[in-house]
């Protein structure tokens, strides 16, 4: 870890990862949800391998907790031809209406925050 | 049978109990999903490398689901006083609190207002009456 100050979001570039993790990758999880069910450790692996993303693939199961609390996912436990069963993660009706939702919201914010800050792409 | 799994077993359990001790203050609830859900990934990613295992495949799965403090870290966010950030809820949330604190204060005052009323009217009536103005109706109007 660097001995960067820890009282606010301004102190680098781990801090500024995860202020723009929060709020936008729980919409990430949910879009990989979207054309059907998945198994939790597959999707796990699949998030954990995107860097800009996550820091660890365990991070994400509290993530995916909270959705379920939520109501924005829902699981079930199917049998597994090799080894123990496996919980698999489906979207909720509100959680595809928050995934619309975050649609919407996302395409304003970043088309916004390109125009002022000048990273509209070419 | 390989003969290394209790020692690959120990590895897992210190992960486990690392993170379980890193959530300290998380509630009981939420730390036993947090930990029942690591334990089904360690197990499905061991099952998938068979019994011939080795050490460091089974230290890169841990390595993989990362550290254990950061992990719990990630639980904590919502055991703060507020609640999980779910976009449209906080605003309302917020504006429903205010509403009912005025909703609050409004109703202290309407009883203040008519506790004062009816102890006025109790003194009033009892000094038509020809007797002195005691204390007590007063206060077993604002008892009723």
């Amino acid at each position: 870890m660097a001995t960067q100050g820890t009282v606010c979001g301004m102190d680098g570039p781990a801090a500024l990862s995860t202020a723009l993790r929060r709020g936008t990758l729980e919409f990430c999880v949910l879009a990989l949800m979207e054309d059907g069910e998945q198994y939790g450790v597959e999707l796990v692996r699949r998030l954990g391998a995107e860097r800009t993303l996550t820091t660890s693939e365990g991070t994400l199961y509290p993530l995916l907790a909270r959705l379920r609390r939520a109501g924005r996912v829902a699981t079930v436990w199917r049998e597994s031809p090799s080894g123990p069963p496996r919980r698999y993660y489906a979207l909720t009706p509100d959680g595809h209406a928050a995934l619309k939702v975050f649609r919407t919201e996302w395409s304003a914010f970043r088309d916004t925050v390109d125009r002022i800050v000048g990273t509209r792409a070419r | 049978m390989n003969t290394n799994v209790t020692a690959h077993d120990a590895l897992v359990d210190n992960y486990l109990r690392a993170v379980g001790q890193a959530l300290t203050g998380v509630p009981a609830y939420r730390r036993d999903e947090l930990l029942q859900d690591l334990r089904e990934h360690i197990a499905a990613g061991r099952a998938e490398l068979g019994e011939d295992e080795t050490e460091a495949e089974v230290r890169s799965l841990l390595d993989q689901l990362g550290d254990p403090a950061e992990v719990a870290a990630e639980a904590r966010i919502d055991t703060g006083p507020t609640p999980p950030p779910l976009l449209q809820l906080q605003p309302s949330k917020r504006i429903g609190a205010a509403v009912w604190v005025l909703i609050a204060l409004g109703l202290c005052a309407m009883l203040c207002v008519g506790a004062l009323l009816v102890g006025l009217f109790a003194v009033s009536r009892s000094t038509v009456d020809g007797k002195t103005p005691a204390p007590a109706p007063v206060v077993s109007a604002m008892h009723s």
